[in-house]
């Protein structure tokens, strides 16, 4: 190229470029001139059903285990005490609840994001949301602790739970020797009248009544 | 007398000040610039009221929201860092190099006539003064890339001082077109030569010289500028000229090792360079502090003067940052090429114009 060309051809390439970033300049007045999104204070929104952060209404929760059976990184522990019956309100969808949840923990730093946990629960109170902000300084912060009882409540429920068990036993051995009588005194009348089979199949339900209930 | 002594008094500290507020000034609208060309924002959030609220710790001013306070931020943040001094660094050299280096520019800050009675220094050789002290600044730069004991400071700094070396000969001719015209080196008088109507700046000819006749000067005043400006961007580091800084090649070129405050002063400096540069295009070419309308000029209003100049700089500063924003790199040869094939040849072809113009025509 020639000398003359070179400096025409500079010229008109600058020129070209200057215009392309007036002409931005100017725009940026525009809204749409910008791309930028104040994000603090202006958030794009999350498509609905992205996964972020896992929730669970604690007051809906009855403790049945399902969605710390269902989670594939065992992200949830749960820890529950037996409740009398009657002690707490029912959840939003009409459903007893009978356990007392001392532990109800999701470790968020282990989680997988993959909502496996929300579906098999029967009153829908673990939701995964689009809350995508939950950035923590320290590894353990992203324990999330959903239980509504403090330590101490915690622990008063199961020295509770641990009187009442023992009552319970009491009553049980109490019961155990009523039927036991009850079964002396139907074998005596037994011996007393022929042997009558119906009585024995009586006993056999009245122990299976008795029997204590799985903990936990 | 005393009149005189009060004013230069006053023109002292105003420079004193001019040169970080014009540092901060630049900073900011650099980053807003650089931000409306490539459709972002820019700063936002670090106004006057949340700095405030940021330093005493309550919300008691109203947050700012085009971030105007950013640059001054950035500066305190600057101040409370630590001061690093490399291992192998030449201790001297390296504390010596920024002051050096600031000290040129704040000096070339002196002779600036801001108005007619408020140049701090004004001295008969004005011209010749900045372009010596500015020029100072390169051994400041060598000193630092020297002294940090790195291969980038060290590449940055010979690249940018054969780069300012080269760049010195066509600024310097394209100049002394103007003072052939004008008879002086002294900035005052060469700016009230140009008062009147704005076709008597020297961008348009000579015509407040000479009459309608110097209008047959136009075009290569025109040149003259366009090589003046071209030459005062390579010779304050700016892009398209940047390779002394080239931030993708040499990290950042002579102050990559410098932290802190003396990081901040090189960045001080960096923008009273272009702002002295710019200044001395507007002084020698664009009717300094006249307005271009006399009726304006006549009417006296106090404090015009300096603010028209000051307005007239920061309009070539937006066009340096519009240019900084839209053209790449020069690779080192090219730029070398530059210079030399072309900016020389055109500055002194000009040179010898004015020369038959003022030996024949006037």
């Amino acid at each position: 190229m020639s000398y003359f060309g070179n400096i025409s051809k500079a010229f008109s390439t600058i020129a070209t470029g200057m215009k392309i970033t007036f002409r931005h300049f100017k725009n940026a007045r525009k809204p749409d001139g910008i791309f930028t999104t104040q994000y603090p204070h202006k958030a794009v929104p999350l498509p609905k059903f992205s996964r972020q952060q896992l929730h669970n209404r604690i007051e809906d929760c009855i403790g049945c285990m399902k969605c710390a059976n269902a989670c594939p990184v065992s992200c949830i522990y749960i820890e529950t005490v037996k409740a009398p019956a009657g002690t707490l309100s029912d959840t939003s969808n009409g459903q007893k609840r009978r356990l007392y949840l001392t532990r109800y923990d999701i470790d968020m730093a282990k989680c997988m994001f993959c909502a496996l946990c929300t579906y098999p629960c029967p009153t829908e109170c673990i939701t995964i949301n689009s809350d995508f902000n939950f950035i923590k300084f320290e590894r353990k912060d992203l324990l999330y602790k959903f239980s509504d009882y403090s330590p101490e409540q915690v622990e008063q429920i199961k020295q509770e739970a641990k009187l009442r068990e023992q009552q319970e036993a009491a009553e049980k051995i109490a019961k155990a020797k009523a039927a036991a009588e009850a079964k002396l005194k139907a074998e005596t009348e037994a011996k007393a009248k022929a042997e009558v089979p119906q009585v024995e199949a009586k006993t056999e339900e009245v122990k299976a009544e008795q029997k204590p209930e799985t903990k936990e | 007398m005393d009149n005189i002594l009060v004013w230069t008094m006053i023109s002292i500290l105003v420079m004193v000040g001019l040169v970080s507020v014009v540092g901060i000034i630049s900073i900011y609208l650099e980053r807003k610039v650089s931000a409306f060309m490539q459709d972002r924002l820019g700063p936002m959030e670090v106004g006057f009221g949340s700095l405030a609220n940021a330093i005493i710790g309550k919300k008691t001013f109203k947050e700012g929201r085009i971030g105007l306070a950013q640059s001054l931020a950035d500066g305190l943040k600057l101040l409370q860092k630590e001061d690093i001094v490399p291992k192998g660094a030449d201790v001297f050299l390296f504390k010596l190099a920024p002051m050096i280096v600031f000290g040129g520019t704040f000096a070339a800050f002196a002779a600036l006539p801001l108005a007619e009675y408020f140049v701090p220094a004004d001295i008969n050789i004005g011209l010749f003064y900045i372009l010596a002290i500015s020029s100072f600044g390169v051994t400041g730069i060598l000193m630092a890339g020297w002294a940090s004991n790195n291969k980038w400071g060290l590449l940055g700094a010979l690249r940018s001082t054969a780069q300012m070396v080269s760049y010195e000969i066509p600024i310097g001719v394209s100049l002394i077109s103007i003072v052939m015209i004008c008879g002086t080196l002294s900035l005052k008088e060469m700016v009230l030569a140009q008062s009147g109507w704005f076709w008597n700046w020297h961008l348009f000819g000579a015509i407040s010289h000479n009459g309608a006749i110097g209008i047959v000067l136009l075009p290569v005043m025109f040149i003259n500028f366009l090589i003046y400006f071209t030459c005062s961007l390579a010779e304050t580091n700016r892009a398209p000229f940047d390779i002394p800084e080239a931030e993708s090649e040499l990290v950042a070129g002579y102050h990559t090792e410098y932290t802190g405050m003396r990081f901040a002063i090189f960045f001080l400096a960096e923008y009273g360079a272009i702002f002295v540069g710019n200044a001395i295009a507007v002084t020698l070419f664009l009717g300094g502090w006249n307005s271009g309308i006399p009726m304006l000029d006549e009417a006296n209003i106090p404090g015009i003067a300096p603010l028209i100049f000051i307005t007239k700089v920061f309009v070539l500063i937006f066009v340096v940052m519009w240019v900084r924003w839209t053209l790449p790199r020069l690779r080192v040869d090219q730029l070398m090429n530059l210079c030399w094939k072309y900016l020389i040849p055109f500055t002194l072809f000009t040179f010898f114009y004015v020369t038959i113009y003022k030996v024949f025509l006037t």
